[in-house]
């Protein structure tokens, strides 16, 4: 088959063909990247736009049905589209949404006011029977939400009022709250959703939300196109933008060269090689903000060698991860302690005691190539030789994997990099059989809500699809669970970081680095925030002319 | 005699397709990887019952007998079926980028054909200095691989000096040729050296053909002899090598669109063929062959026709 090889030699001249852009088109050229500074939100905006084109460097979207959504395209899209009951803000703390106000009778009780004052695209105006609808959809098969795990807790959700929302729940759940920040909270009219049906959210089918924007227009492989909503309820985000077009530039030099020259006017999530080019270049602005991303590699079952704690460890001693956020993330990551990034918790009520259970934990070690020697012999595994994947084509999984490999040489490891196509490296997620052969996968994960829960229940519960080398430590699990039924936040974050002591002492994964994000604004334009939580919020409402004037 | 041959082809390119469509559909079948779990990925826990749906609903568990029969049966009943990563049409997916392809290829065709013949002609007729140039020009020409044509064009043209677009498809036709004048352009390049040189070489084997130092001798004018003589019988070879040109660039823009962010059916098939989105990638494998073969049996129905030694009774 062809089609692969073509997609590799493309990545592997985009970063050919941004180097070369980096060296002739910065004149005085900065070669050694320079201290990164981050930025939560970019200078606010002055001026209105007629139109703005917006790339989505991880391709088109499959669907914009907000039940489905839950990666980076559609999610980018989509977050300025349908308003959630509630909002995540860009220091990943939670605001009033479509929900005014909420509050907790009993511990199995969650009341949700919603405003009185929202309409639909429409016209119409939205009730309670609307928020029901949308999320009890959910739980459906037929609807294929991603989001079905978060109804697990739910014994019922009913209109309690015109503009009030009751759910009852089997056991109580602090986590529940938390998910109304992205689709899984999301409200659409419940007519147009019965009308829609199984088109809801593609190019044919639509969507009816309340959000800043509208959808448009969608020309599969072209573009998405929203209109801005002036009769949008929340007076201070009525957008400045008329009109938005996402373009889908997934090749890293068409990318650069569209951003450089002005035809594209800005991108999230830019990648490492393109931001080299841009970094010294005059037609806009590279910023940095904090992310909820890590990078990390993690055992695919309980034979791999890393399935051993000291071997992950001992692995983790040998990496210089100074070198490796400098050369592969271009300066723009940090080293992490765990496999959850503060950004989740760290402004959030329970901050201290997250900040406590973080500063706890053992300090990301510096090279030590003796005592990794050692933990290597004493785990002695049966084999040397460990098989990692990555997906085809990723120039930062490759170079950082490049950089691991040379780095356990030097204990005696022996890793074997292995490209796999997108719907292999997608598909051992869910496919036992599809891990055989491999020993351990390389992975960029983002923690959506702000809530790390979730994120560690997803590899130490021992029903959970992503627990691959079968770890099973009750205390951990029975931690976890009482901290998701806690719904004083800080008890919550007590016993999660009891947690956190326990799991990291004996899970083995090796964090790599916490990449920041990395948007990019053609100098025509600001306002949108910098942080990761752009991903579920409506960063375009905030997208403005820098000039002044109607441009 | 004709239709004999049209018949014939029409055998063979029905036989050919049903052979592509079988190990086209075989080599996606048999490939690791599942394209459920692309459309369900992200920062989300997998959820194993949502799988078991998606399967369900695209039939994605059924035996490849079975599969390839339900293909089968619907594409002759007019349904190219359903494309699991768009929830949409395959029909309707193709028949929304097909014009760019087809503009893009007719583009290309053009920029090869028209200059390729001027200037393999001006460099057989001029010969000396112009020969030499043409030739190293050319030589050089087609050595340089499309996707690097791709970038260098892109870098310069657009980035440096702002001429044109450095990506997408456009829209009217104004918008179209200026869109896709810098994938053309890069589509083209190594076909134009290549016809040029045939082109040169074709018409020089004619100057020192026995019929036309005849024709010299006989005192007909210059201008007469390369126009019936030289350029008429030297047609034949140039013809038959644009022709391979055109279907030959049908296979390239695959490349060339995914480098210029072009939606077209080369892009669609590249990223279907990633996604295992096998409804999709079928239809485009049986559109290639199908206007490869045609263009082919057109182009050998009209090489005989401007040239009677060559009979299509003897090609197989």
């Amino acid at each position: 088959m062809h089609a692969p090889r073509t997609a590799r030699t493309a990545g592997a001249l985009a970063a050919l063909f941004a180097l070369s852009a980096c060296s002739s088109g910065g004149g005085a050229s900065t070669a050694a990247p320079k201290a990164v500074r981050l930025t939560t939100t970019t200078p606010a905006a002055t001026g209105t736009l007629d139109s703005v084109t917006w790339n989505l460097p991880m391709g088109e979207p499959t669907t914009l049905d907000p039940a489905k959504v839950g990666d980076y395209s559609p999610s980018t899209v989509e977050s300025n589209l349908c308003d959630p009951l509630l909002r995540l803000q860009p220091d990943y703390t939670l605001a009033p949404g479509l929900a005014k106000a909420w509050h907790r009778p009993d511990p199995k009780t969650l009341v949700l006011d919603l405003r009185d004052d929202v309409r639909f695209w429409n016209g119409h105006a939205m009730t309670a029977k609307d928020v029901v609808a949308s999320l009890t959809r959910q739980g459906r098969p037929a609807t294929q939400s991603v989001n079905t795990q978060v109804l697990a807790t739910v014994a019922g959700i009913t209109a309690t009022g015109e503009h009030q929302v009751t759910v009852r729940f089997k056991a109580p759940d602090e986590l529940f709250l938390k998910y109304l920040v992205n689709g899984f909270g999301a409200v659409s009219e419940a007519a147009y959703l019965k009308k829609a049906g199984a088109a809801y959210g593609t190019a044919k089918g639509g969507l009816m939300c309340t959000g800043p924007f509208e959808l448009s227009d969608w020309k599969p492989g072209e573009s998405v196109t929203m209109v801005r909503n002036s009769a949008y309820w929340d007076a201070s985000l009525r957008p400045r933008a008329k009109k938005v077009t996402f373009r889908f530039v997934t090749d890293n030099g068409t990318l650069t060269s569209a951003l450089l020259s002005g035809q594209i006017d800005g991108s999230y999530e830019i990648p490492a090689t393109v931001a080299k080019a841009l970094r010294s270049s005059d037609a806009g602005t590279l910023y940095h903000g904090p992310s909820a991303q890590t990078v990390f590699i993690s055992p695919t079952g309980p034979s791999s060698p890393l399935a051993d704690h000291r071997v992950t460890e001992a692995l983790s001693l040998v990496l210089d991860r100074d070198a490796l956020v400098k050369n592969v993330f271009d300066g723009a990551a940090q080293k992490l302690k765990t496999f959850i990034p503060s950004l989740v918790w760290q402004n959030g009520e329970a901050a201290g005691v997250y900040a406590k259970g973080y500063d706890a934990l053992p300090a990301v070690p510096d090279v030590d190539v003796a005592r990794a020697k050692k933990l290597v012999d004493r785990a002695a595994p049966k084999r040397r030789t460990v098989t990692v994947a990555m997906g085809a084509g990723d120039q930062q999984s490759l170079q950082t994997l490049t950089f691991v490999q040379a780095a356990a040489r030097k204990i005696g490891l022996k890793i074997v990099i292995k490209q796999l196509q997108p719907t292999q490296m997608s598909g051992l997620f869910y496919d036992p059989s599809l891990r055989e052969g491999l020993d351990a996968t390389m992975a960029l994960g983002y923690v959506e809500i702000p809530d790390p829960l979730s994120y560690a229940q997803m590899f130490t519960a021992p029903a959970s699809p992503m627990n691959w080398i079968h770890y099973d430590n009750k205390r951990v699990t029975s931690l976890l669970a009482r901290a998701q039924a806690a719904l004083d936040p800080k008890e919550s974050a007590s016993l999660f970081t009891r947690a956190q002591a326990l799991y990291s002492k004996d899970l083995p994964i090796v964090p790599i680095a916490a990449p920041y994000e990395r948007l990019f604004l053609n100098k025509r334009l600001s306002g949108a925030p910098a942080s990761f939580a752009y991903i579920n919020m409506p960063w375009a409402a905030r997208l403005g002319a820098t000039g002044g004037a109607t441009s | 005699m004709i239709w004999r041959f049209v018949a014939r082809r029409t055998a063979m390119l029905v036989v050919t397709a049903l052979v592509a469509g079988i190990a086209v559909y075989g080599a996606l079948f048999v490939s690791p990887g599942d394209p459920a779990t692309l459309l369900i990925g992200g920062g989300k826990p997998p959820n194993p019952h949502l799988l078991a749906e998606i399967h369900r609903q695209y039939h994605l568990d059924d035996p490849f007998v079975q599969s390839y029969w339900r293909w089968l049966t619907g594409i002759l009943h007019g349904d190219a079926g359903q494309s699991l990563t768009y929830k949409d049409s395959v029909a309707h997916l193709i028949s929304q980028r097909i014009g760019n392809t087809v503009f893009l290829v007719g583009y290309a065709a053009f920029l090869i054909i028209v200059p390729a013949v001027a200037l393999g002609s001006l460099a057989a007729l001029r010969g000396g200095v112009t020969d030499s140039l043409v030739t190293v020009l050319t030589t050089a020409l087609m050595a340089v691989p499309t996707f690097v044509m791709s970038v260098l064009l892109i870098w310069w043209l657009s980035v440096r000096w702002g001429w044109f677009p450095a990506y997408g498809a456009g829209t009217g036709f104004t918008g179209r040729l200026e869109h896709l004048t810098l994938p053309a352009l890069a589509l083209a390049a190594s076909w134009l050296a290549y016809v040029t040189q045939v082109t040169r070489s074709a018409v020089r084997a004619e100057l020192g053909s026995e019929h036309v130092q005849t024709a010299r001798g006989r005192g007909i004018p210059e201008r007469y002899v390369i126009r019936k003589h030289v350029l008429r019988n030297a047609s034949g070879p140039i013809f038959s090598v644009s022709g391979v040109a055109v279907a030959g660039l049908i296979a390239g823009c695959s490349v060339v669109e995914q480098a210029f962010g072009v939606n077209g059916v080369g892009a669609l098939l590249i990223q279907s063929a990633a996604k295992q989105d096998l409804a999709v990638v079928q239809a485009l494998a049986l559109i290639t062959v199908v206007v490869f073969v045609a263009v082919n049996t057109l182009v050998d129905v009209v090489t005989a026709a401007l040239d009677h030694r060559v009979s299509l009774e003897a090609r197989p």
